[in-house]
């Protein structure tokens, strides 16, 4: 339990960073806009802000150009959609290494030497096994989360460059 | 008891985020078209906003006076005076002028509140530019037409000298020229096109010979400006119409 709070604080931290990041970059488009209330902004929301922002009339940015984001992205963005696969799989690797580590079938593998140089050495494997599979989780869904916040980011993108493609920019 | 996760479970989720970023991708694809539709739509708007300018322009610049013009021309050169004929003409031929260059001041109505702040800007400039550019021909070809029927005036006026305190132009312009052209020219009507009305017809019938008829008069020596063939212009005319410069200007604007 105390890796998933450390693993949480870490995936939030990221996700926050990486929110603030794109709320802060949409303040000249959308002032005062929120993480829930870019979740929330329609197609016809999009190209009112755009006229706004960008000096342009409605007619000549219509709702038609502009998608609103997926939801999916959003949920795979969002540090609690991978908390029960982290939390499964910690719990698969500590279980695991506390196996290899202890237990009768330990002291079986070490052929009754445990404390020895043997058991030393096959101790550290077991943690390097250990800490290897917690990083490579953390890794893979640090990816995946990154993904999604990108996906997002080019999303929002392709509304400004919609709106430079008709400013003529 | 750990909590066991399957490869199952791991492909979902990634399998997952990548259905988003598909979802994500096919929009901004969508986008993409729906940009290019949007721009060839405003260029579209664009492109007949323009037109409808040209259109306009052109259609108040040809004066459906065109033909009744013509028919004055004829019916001052059948008056006989050459200077009448002149005046005619020149005085229709500023009208014309003048017309087309006020309606192609339309040209300069572009809606560039709407077209200055988008891609279109520079092909609204570039138009704008060849509207005024247009205006400034225009102007130009009314300022040699003025300035060819003035010189033509003076060179008329140099037949009259020695013959009298009025010069055969000042009369002529004073009693019936150029501003009582004017104002017949004005008087004509609503004509459109190829056609004019029954009374522009009566118009030219019976007012024009009226404003001719003292010119047309004075040219067979009846009339009191001194521009009869007899005692000023008939040995220039006789010596030949190209010598004669009110008719060298009649000639040039025809």
């Amino acid at each position: 339990m105390k890796q998933e709070g450390l693993s949480f604080l870490l995936f939030k931290d990221i996700e926050n960073m990486f929110r603030q990041s794109i709320i802060d970059s949409l303040q000249s488009l959308f002032p005062g806009i929120t993480w829930s209330g870019l979740q929330s902004l329609n197609p016809q929301a999009i190209s009112e802000g755009i006229a706004s922002a960008y000096g342009l009339q409605e007619q000549d940015v219509p709702s038609e150009m502009f998608q609103s984001l997926s939801p999916g992205l959003f949920e795979s963005a969002q540090y609690q959609t991978y908390a029960p696969m982290m939390a499964a799989e910690g719990d698969t690797l500590l279980s695991n290494l506390k196996s290899t580590l202890g237990g009768v079938d330990v002291s079986k593998s070490y052929g009754g030497f445990a404390g020895t140089a043997a058991s030393g050495r096959k101790e550290k494997q077991a943690r390097d096994v250990y800490g290897k599979g917690l990083g490579d989780m953390y890794s893979n869904i640090r990816g995946m989360q990154t993904e999604a916040l990108t996906g997002i980011q080019s999303g929002i993108d392709t509304w400004r460059q919609s709106a430079e493609a008709i400013k003529g920019y | 008891m750990a909590r066991s996760v399957s490869a199952y479970g791991r492909a979902k989720t990634r399998e997952s985020l990548l259905s988003n970023l598909l979802v994500s991708q096919a929009k901004q694809r969508k986008s993409k078209v729906a940009i290019g539709k949007q721009k060839k739509k405003m260029q579209r708007e664009f492109q007949r906003e323009t037109q409808q300018l040209y259109d306009k322009a052109l259609a108040e610049g040809k004066s459906p006076l065109g033909n009744v013009f013509k028919l004055a021309n004829l019916v001052s050169t059948l008056s006989g005076n050459p200077l009448a004929a002149f005046l005619v003409n020149t005085a229709t031929n500023m009208y014309m002028k003048d017309r087309q260059r006020k309606a192609s001041k339309g040209l300069l109505n572009l809606n560039m509140s709407r077209w200055g702040d988008t891609f279109l800007s520079e092909a609204g400039d570039n138009y704008l530019s060849g509207a005024e550019e247009q205006q400034i021909t225009q102007s130009k070809v009314l300022l040699d037409s003025l300035i060819a029927g003035g010189t033509a005036a003076m060179s008329a006026g140099g037949f009259k000298k020695g013959y009298g305190d009025q010069t055969f132009v000042q009369a002529a312009k004073s009693k019936a020229g150029l501003p009582k052209f004017d104002a017949f020219i004005k008087d004509l009507g609503t004509g459109q096109g190829n056609k004019f009305n029954a009374r522009d017809m009566a118009v030219i019938s019976s007012t024009l010979p009226q404003l001719l008829r003292p010119l047309a008069e004075d040219w067979q020596g009846k009339g009191k400006y001194n521009t009869s063939q007899s005692n000023v212009l008939k040995p220039k005319y006789e010596a030949g119409r190209s010598q004669f410069p009110a008719f060298q200007g009649y000639r040039k604007y025809v």
